[in-house]
């Protein structure tokens, strides 16, 4: 038992993953100043079950928690891509002041633990309150849920079915048939997808979003796997190719990314909805019937 | 009464006696799985119906989920000329969580329809855990799962390979789905 009890204490200590720098604003699409730092964690989930969590946090130049408190956002990994795959978009968030959760899923399908989410927003929060993140979250701020490729279905049910998630980026992805967006109507939602993407092309997540109320943006050049790290052949075999070099994708998409989260952190969905109408370099929102 | 020591390295997230189905139950087994591990000692209960084995089990869950302690009972329902019956299986547990402060107790009914022979035990079992939360605050999970066995025995050695999976429900949250797998090796007691 003592074993089991010390195998479970014993947290692997932060890694610093992103230096501060000042000289790093935040701005158009780019890095914050802040340092990221990344924590792995076991939380509780379904009773008697626990998720494993990469928690991506801002940190000083040693890896310690910078004082926030900070928003939360939650990022579910695509089918069959592990969540390390998706670190850079967290650390991103994490230099500019967001406290991301990368829940893990048994196979890397989170549809087969939908639920992870939220035992990873659970465990954040109570990682805030006492633990290694104490006093470093807002807990009044709007939590943001997002997810990719089927990652992006998984959250749209967690966020359809908790509150806490005040918003959700779906990252060439659509809810699935049956889940109750109606009951989140207000909460803003942010759909990008690549124009090169080979496995959901935006005609068919233009169709798939429906009626959702949402801003729905096409990103020049990006692909399917753009969205991970570290494609594979196979993986890059299924997808569309990507016309444009992947650092300056990315750089469009979360120019995008970051003026509606901004928004959305601050709680006000009017901003955020409002992005579609600015202008964005290789980002067009196209007009939904 | 003969006492056995059952090391499980296996299954699942509900301190399952997963040692009183394996093939070859009732021998000395060694296991290794996903999610739980533990000890379990097993022994030889009396009713004024007749035997059955009872065990004793510890369980912790090294990935950091919960400990365990589990008293169980496995009884053979019928067998029949050539191994063919219906076994049965019924635990209680309680567990506390490591990674936060909670209380829970478990009940684990199972099935098993399958056949246990000299050379090759094998069949489908039902398993239908429940864990209630006592503390910090009330709530419930249940599962129904599906758990294919096979066991070969050589000699006094079983060697033997089990899944699972079903869907889990848990009060106020999404389902999901409980997959796990199990290896187990036994020896025959002398």
């Amino acid at each position: 038992m003592l074993l089991f009890a010390l195998a479970a204490g014993c947290a692997a200590p932060p890694e610093l993953l992103v230096a501060p720098d000042a000289a790093r604003d935040g701005t158009d699409g780019a890095d914050g100043p802040l340092g990221a730092a990344a924590l792995a964690r076991v939380y509780p989930a379904r009773i008697s079950d626990v998720v494993a969590t990469t928690v991506v946090y801002p940190a000083d130049a040693d890896g310690a928690v910078l004082p926030g408190p900070w928003p939360v956002a939650v990022f579910v990994h695509g089918g069959l891509v592990p969540p390390a795959r998706y670190q850079w978009i967290a650390l991103h968030l994490a230099t500019r002041g967001v406290v991301v959760a990368l829940p893990s899923s048994p196979l890397d399908l989170a549809i087969i633990t939908s639920g992870n989410a939220a035992s990873a927003l659970d465990g954040v929060l109570a990682d805030a309150d006492g633990g290694p993140l104490d006093g470093a979250v807002d807990t009044a701020a709007p939590v943001l849920i997002g997810g990719h490729s089927l990652g992006g279905t998984v959250a749209a049910l967690d966020w359809a079915a908790d509150d806490r998630f005040g918003a959700l980026l779906l990252g060439a992805s659509y809810p699935a048939g049956g889940t109750d967006t109606a009951s989140r109507a207000g909460s803003p939602v942010l759909a990008l997808v690549g124009s090169d993407d080979g496995s959901a092309p935006p005609s068919d997540v233009e169709a798939q979003l429906g009626d959702l109320d949402c801003v729905y943006g096409v990103v020049d050049g990006l692909n399917h796997y753009g969205w991970t790290d570290d494609a594979t052949e196979k993986e890059l075999a299924n997808d569309g190719v990507a016309s444009r070099p992947l650092e300056d994708a990315r750089r469009d998409l979360l120019r995008v990314f970051d003026r509606w989260a901004d928004a959305a952190f601050a709680g006000d969905a009017d901003a955020a909805n409002a992005v579609a109408t600015e202008s964005f370099a290789n980002v067009t929102f196209p007009e939904r019937e | 009464m003969s006492v056995f020591l059952a090391f499980l390295l296996a299954a699942p997230a509900h301190a399952d006696p997963v040692a009183l189905r394996a093939p070859g139950s009732g021998i000395t087994l060694a296991a290794a799985g996903t999610a739980l591990s533990g000890a379990f000692w097993l022994g030889e209960g009396h009713t004024t119906k007749g035997a059955f084995d009872l065990g004793f089990g510890a369980e912790g869950d090294l990935r950091g989920g919960p400990v365990g302690a589990t008293v169980a009972g496995a009884r053979t329902l019928v067998r029949g000329v050539g191994g063919l019956g219906v076994d049965v299986t019924l635990a209680g547990s309680v567990l506390v969580p490591v990674v936060a402060p909670a209380l829970a107790i478990g009940a684990t009914p199972s099935l098993f329809f399958g056949w246990r022979g000299m050379r090759l035990d094998g069949g489908l079992g039902v398993v239908v855990p429940v864990v209630g939360r006592i503390a910090p605050d009330p709530s419930v999970r249940a599962s129904v799962l599906a758990e294919p066995w096979i066991g070969v025995h050589a000699g006094p050695v079983c060697i033997g390979a089990g899944a699972a999976m079903g869907p889990v429900f848990t009060a106020d949250e999404l389902w999901a789905v409980d997959l796990r797998w199990m290896l187990s090796v036994g020896i025959e007691p002398k």
